[in-house]
C-alpha cells in the first residue's frame, strides 16, 4: 500500500529482502529475549510491537469469532467472493445445503454460486434466475441489497425461504453475503389468515341471519340475508346507511330509536359484545321484532362492528303461543280435582298442581326443586307397600305405552286412584309421563259401607225365614247365630236369655269361630258378680241396644284383652224385647273398627225386633194349638149331635108323612086326599133335603143339584101312574147351596114337578119334564122348570091366586130373594132367577 | 504482614493475545485458591491506554504489578507457575 503514491525506485527490491530479513531476524530476537510468555513490548516512547506468534493467535481467533458466530445463525450463511464463488459457508448451509436447489452442494467451498443457480434456472427451479440476477448487481454494486421469496417443497412438506444477498463491505466490492432463512411458518400463518378471511366470507354470504359490518360512517358490507330481511334488492341499498334508517323511530318500549341504538353500540363497543331485541322496518313499512348480536371486530387497525340479525317475530309468536296454551295447561290443572304431577324423561318434574302438594303433604320446595327422585322418595315414604310402589312406577317409566288405573293404599289409610299415562306429543314423541291421583278414600269408604249394610240386609232377610221356619226358641237362637256368622260376615254371635227361675242371663246359643272367646263370654256371664256389669246385662236392664265400636279403647268392655286377641273390635248387644219384656239379648261382634253405626242398628234393631215377634209367635202359636185342639174335638162332638138331629128330623118328617098317608087312605074325599098327597109329597121333599145334609160332610151347604135330582125322581115314582110314561130330563149344575135356601128351591121344584106331572100330560101322553139349574151371572143362578105336555090353561095367570101351589111357589121365589118368571106358553115354563148366599167365613185355619 | 489483608493487583495486557489471555485465566484461579475475598485485579489493555503502560514504565505484556500490600512489585509472563507466584507474594515461608 502506498501512501505518497509515488512509484517504487529501481533499487526496491534488494532493500525490500534486505528489510525482510531483518523483520524475522528482530522478531526471532524479541521471542528469545521474552520467552515466549510475553505479547507485546513497547520502547521507551510507548510504541507497543505485537510479537509474531501473538500477531498471528490474534489473526486466527477472530476468523474463529466470527465463524462461530455465523455457524450460531439459524439462517444459511455463505460468503461469496466478487466472482461468486462460495467463500465459507455457516453450519447452517452445510447441515441444509442437500435440500435446497438454490443452495448446491451441502459443503459447496470454491464452487461457483451463480454457475449453480444458472443449472437451477435451466432445470426450472422457480426464482432461480432472478436470483443470479440479484447476486450480480449486488456484486457489481448497482444495487445495495437483493431479496427474494422463493418455494422449496420437499414431497413431505410446503416449505418456503426468504433469500437475502447483502455487500461484505459496504462500498468497496469485496463479494457479499447469501442468506437463506426458513419462512414457512410465517408463510403458513399468512395463508392461514387467507384461508380465515375466505372462510369468514363464506359463512358471511351463506348465513341465514342477517349479517352487517358497520364502521362509523355507517353500513360499509352486508351479505344477501341482510338485503332479503329487510326486502331490498340490492346491497348498495343498505351500504352507508345507519340501523336507525332501518327502524321506526320508536322502540316498542317507547325509547327513540336513535338514543337507544347510540346506547347499544356504546356499550358494545365497551364490552366487545351485545345482544338485545331491535324492532326493524322493513322496505315495504312492516315492522318485525328482531334478535340483535353485536361483536367488535379489528380489520387493519379499525373498529368494525359487526352486527348479525335474525327475525324473531315468529319465534316470539310460537313463545307467546306456548306461553298462551301453558296458561290454560296450568289453570286447567290448578282447577283439576285431581292431584297432577308430570315428569320428563330426565326425570326432572316438568309440571304439578297445588293438589299434588297437599295430597302428599309435600314441603312446596322440594317439588319446586324440580327433580322426581326425592319427590318419589317422599311420596313411596307415605304409601304402605313402598319397595311395590316404586318398582311400580320404574317399570312404567322404562315402558312407555303402558299406564291404566291404580288404586294405592296410604300408610295413614286414606286410599287413592293413580291414573298414569304416557305424554306423546303430535310428533309422536315421548315427552315423559303424566300421573294423576284422587283421594278416594270417602267413595271407599261408601263402598264399604254399602257392603256392610247389603251383608246386614242379607242376614236379616234370612233370619227372617229362619223366624217362619224355626220350630223353637233354641232353633230360632241357632240359626239366628248362623246366619249372622255366615251372611252378616260377624266374626261371633251369641244369643243369651233371662232364665226366669235362676234369675240368671245365660248363652243359649251362639256361632262363631272363635270357640276360645265364646267360652270366655259364657264364663263371664256365669259369674255371679261380673254378669251384672257386662254389656249384656246392661242392655238388658235398659231395653236399649249397647255399642262398643272400638273395644280396644272402651272401658265398658270388660273383655278388651280377650277381644283383641280374637280381633274383635266392634260389639252390639240388642235386647230381645216381647210383650214389653226383655227375655234376652243378641250379641254381635266385628272385626271391622266403627262398625255399628246408625244405619247398621236401625237394620239390626229391626232385626232384634223380628227375632222377638218370632218368639213371640212361637209362644202364642203354642198356646193356640192347645185351643184348637179342644176346639177340634167339641167341634167333632157337635158334627155328631147335629147329624143325629137331621136324621132325627128325617125321620120325624117321615112318620108325618106315614101318619098323612094313613089318614087319606081313611078319606075317600077325592080333594081332601090330593091335599093330604101334596103335604105328604112337600114333607117328604124336605125329609130328603135333611137325608142329603146328614150324608154329606159338610153341614152347612148341600149340593142342590144331585137333591134336585133326587126329588124329582122321588116325585115321579109318587105321581106318575104308568112308568116311562113321563121322563125326566136334567141339567143340573153342581152347587152347593146352604140349608136356607136349599129348602124354598126344594119346596119349589115339589110344587112345580108335581103340577106339570099332575095336569100336563092327561090321557096317558107321554112327555118330557126338564129341570135345569144353571148360573146366570156372576152371582145368580137360574132354575127352571118346563114341559112339552098340553101347556098351561089360558087362564093361568088370573088363577095363580087360586092354587095353593102356584102360591107356594110364588112366596118361595120372594123367600129366596129371586124373582120368578112364567113363561109366554103354550108349553109351561117356570124360572127363578136368585142370588145364592156367600159362603160364610171359614173358622181360622188350624195352623 | 497479616494473613487477613487485601492484595492489590493491576494486570497489562495486550488484548487477548495468548499469553495475556493465560495470566488473566491464571491471576483468577490464584485468587480464588489462595486469596478468597481479599483481592481486587484491575486489568489494562496496552493497546487501549498504551499512557498508563507507559507513565507505570511497563514494556512488555503480561506485566502484573502486585500494588498491595507494599512494597509494589511486578511479574512479567503468563502466571504459569502459582509456586512462584505464592513466594513473590509472601504467602510461601521458604524459597523456591
Amino acid at each position: 500500500m502506498s501512501t505518497n503514491g509515488a512509484p517504487p525506485p529501481a533499487t526496491a527490491p534488494e532493500e525490500i529482502s534486505a528489510l525482510i530479513a531483518t523483520l524475522h531476524a528482530t522478531g526471532q530476537r524479541l521471542e528469545e529475549l521474552t520467552g515466549g510468555e510475553v505479547d507485546t513490548v513497547a520502547d521507551r516512547e510507548g510504541r507497543s510491537f505485537l510479537l509474531r506468534h501473538a500477531q498471528e493467535h490474534l489473526r486466527q481467533s477472530e476468523a474463529v469469532r466470527q465463524a462461530a458466530i455465523v455457524d450460531a445463525l439459524p439462517a444459511n450463511v455463505a460468503l461469496l467472493d466478487t466472482g461468486g464463488i462460495v467463500v465459507s459457508v455457516n453450519q447452517a448451509w452445510r447441515t441444509f445445503g442437500a435440500a435446497n436447489g438454490l443452495q448446491g452442494p451441502p459443503d459447496g467451498i470454491g464452487a461457483n454460486y451463480l454457475e449453480i443457480c444458472d443449472r437451477a434456472a435451466a432445470a426450472g427451479v422457480e426464482g432461480a434466475q432472478e436470483v443470479a440476477t440479484g447476486i450480480v448487481a449486488v456484486l457489481t454494486g448497482q444495487a445495495s441489497c437483493f431479496s427474494i421469496e422463493y418455494g422449496c417443497h420437499s414431497p413431505w412438506e410446503e416449505r418456503w425461504f426468504l433469500m437475502s444477498v447483502a455487500p461484505l463491505d459496504q462500498g468497496a466490492r469485496r463479494g457479499v453475503v447469501v442468506m437463506h432463512v426458513n419462512v414457512t411458518e410465517r408463510k403458513r400463518a399468512e395463508h392461514l389468515l387467507i384461508g380465515l378471511e375466505e372462510k369468514y366470507r363464506t359463512v358471511f354470504e351463506s348465513s341465514n341471519d342477517a349479517i352487517m359490518l358497520m364502521d362509523q360512517t355507517g353500513f360499509v358490507d352486508v351479505n344477501a340475508a341482510a338485503v332479503g330481511l329487510f326486502g331490498l334488492s340490492a346491497r348498495t341499498q343498505l351500504i352507508g346507511k345507519h340501523p336507525v334508517d332501518l327502524s321506526p323511530s320508536k322502540q316498542p318500549g317507547g325509547e327513540d330509536s336513535g338514543d337507544l341504538a347510540e346506547e347499544y353500540i356504546g356499550r358494545a363497543s365497551r364490552s366487545g359484545q351485545g345482544r338485545f331485541e331491535w324492532m326493524f322496518r322493513r322496505a315495504d313499512g312492516v315492522d318485525f321484532l328482531a334478535d340483535v348480536l353485536l361483536t367488535i371486530m379489528k380489520v387493519d387497525g379499525k373498529a368494525v362492528l359487526q352486527s348479525t340479525v335474525r327475525d324473531i317475530t315468529h319465534r316470539k309468536r310460537v313463545a307467546d303461543e306456548i306461553a298462551f296454551a301453558n296458561t290454560i295447561l296450568k289453570t286447567q290443572q290448578e282447577t283439576s280435582l285431581d292431584a297432577i304431577l308430570v315428569v320428563g324423561r330426565d326425570e326432572r318434574i316438568l309440571s304439578f298442581n297445588q293438589r299434588f302438594v297437599d295430597l302428599w303433604q309435600l314441603p312446596p320446595d322440594l317439588v319446586k326443586a324440580g327433580l322426581d327422585a326425592p319427590v318419589l322418595q317422599s311420596v313411596a315414604d307415605q304409601v304402605s307397600n313402598p319397595e311395590t310402589f316404586v318398582a311400580r312406577v320404574q317399570y312404567l317409566n322404562d315402558h312407555q305405552e303402558e299406564g291404566g288405573v291404580e288404586e294405592i293404599v296410604l300408610k295413614d289409610g286414606r286410599v287413592l286412584d293413580r291414573y298414569s299415562t304416557a305424554a306423546i306429543g303430535g310428533d309422536q314423541k315421548y315427552y315423559g309421563r303424566v300421573w294423576y291421583f284422587r283421594d278416594i278414600t270417602e267413595r271407599k269408604m261408601a263402598e264399604e259401607k254399602i257392603v256392610h249394610l247389603s251383608r246386614v240386609h242379607a242376614m236379616l232377610s234370612g233370619i227372617s225365614t229362619a223366624i217362619v221356619r224355626a220350630q223353637d226358641r233354641r232353633e230360632l237362637f241357632k240359626e239366628a247365630c248362623e246366619i249372622a256368622v255366615r251372611e252378616g260376615g260377624f266374626c261371633m254371635a251369641l244369643v243369651a236369655a233371662v232364665d226366669p227361675e235362676l234369675q240368671r242371663i245365660v248363652a243359649v246359643a251362639s256361632a262363631g269361630k272363635d270357640e276360645g272367646l265364646l267360652g270366655a263370654v259364657e264364663a263371664l256371664l256365669s259369674s255371679p258378680e261380673l254378669a251384672p256389669t257386662t254389656m249384656i246385662a246392661k242392655a238388658i236392664r235398659q231395653m236399649a241396644p249397647v255399642v262398643s265400636n272400638d273395644s280396644q279403647a272402651d272401658n265398658q268392655v270388660l273383655l278388651r284383652n280377650r277381644y283383641a286377641g280374637s280381633a274383635v273390635r266392634s260389639i252390639a248387644i240388642l235386647p230381645l224385647i216381647v210383650s214389653g219384656e226383655a227375655i234376652g239379648a243378641l250379641a254381635l261382634y266385628s272385626s271391622k273398627v266403627e262398625f255399628f253405626h246408625k244405619r247398621e242398628m236401625d237394620l239390626l234393631t229391626t232385626l232384634a225386633n223380628d227375632i222377638a215377634f218370632g218368639l213371640h209367635a212361637l209362644r202364642t202359636r203354642a198356646e193356640r194349638g192347645r185351643a184348637l185342639e179342644a176346639l177340634r174335638s167339641s167341634l167333632k162332638e157337635k158334627e155328631a149331635l147335629l147329624k143325629e138331629v137331621h136324621h132325627r128330623v128325617k125321620n120325624n118328617m117321615q112318620v108325618i108323612t106315614s101318619l098323612l098317608r094313613l089318614e087319606s087312605s081313611r078319606i075317600d074325599h077325592i080333594t081332601t086326599k090330593t091335599v093330604l098327597k101334596d103335604m105328604q109329597n112337600r114333607i117328604q121333599a124336605m125329609a130328603a133335603l135333611h137325608e142329603a145334609v146328614y150324608r154329606s160332610n159338610d153341614f152347612s151347604r148341600v149340593d142342590l143339584g144331585s137333591y134336585l135330582r133326587q126329588l124329582a125322581n122321588q116325585l115321579g115314582r109318587s105321581l106318575v101312574a104308568v112308568p116311562g110314561q113321563i121322563s125326566f130330563h136334567f141339567d143340573l149344575h153342581s152347587v152347593g147351596l146352604d140349608l136356607d135356601q136349599a129348602v124354598p128351591c126344594g119346596l119349589m121344584v115339589n110344587e112345580l114337578v108335581s103340577n106339570a106331572l099332575k095336569h100336563a100330560f092327561p090321557n096317558g101322553r107321554a112327555g118330557e119334564v126338564r129341570i135345569e139349574l144353571k148360573a146366570k151371572g156372576p152371582d145368580e143362578l137360574q132354575l127352571s122348570v118346563s114341559d112339552n105336555g098340553i101347556g098351561l090353561p089360558e087362564n093361568f095367570v088370573a088363577r095363580r091366586g087360586d092354587s095353593l101351589g102356584l102360591q107356594l111357589v110364588s112366596d118361595l121365589a120372594r123367600q129366596l130373594g129371586g124373582r120368578l118368571h112364567v113363561g109366554p106358553g103354550p108349553q109351561a115354563l117356570f124360572e127363578v132367577t136368585f142370588s145364592p148366599h156367600p159362603r160364610r167365613p171359614e173358622p181360622l185355619p188350624v195352623l | 504482614m497479616s494473613r487477613r489483608s487485601t492484595f492489590r493487583f493491576r494486570l497489562y495486557v495486550a488484548r487477548d493475545a495468548p499469553n495475556s489471555a493465560q495470566a488473566i485465566s491464571n491471576l483468577g484461579v490464584f485468587c480464588r485458591e489462595y486469596l478468597k475475598d481479599r483481592s481486587a485485579i484491575e486489568v489494562v489493555d496496552v493497546f487501549k491506554a498504551p499512557e498508563r503502560a507507559l507513565l507505570e514504565k511497563v514494556f512488555m505484556t503480561p506485566t502484573l504489578i502486585v500494588l498491595a500490600p507494599l512494597p509494589v512489585r511486578r511479574v512479567v509472563g503468563a502466571l504459569s507457575n502459582a509456586q512462584t507466584l505464592r513466594w513473590v507474594l509472601g504467602l510461601e515461608p521458604t524459597t523456591a
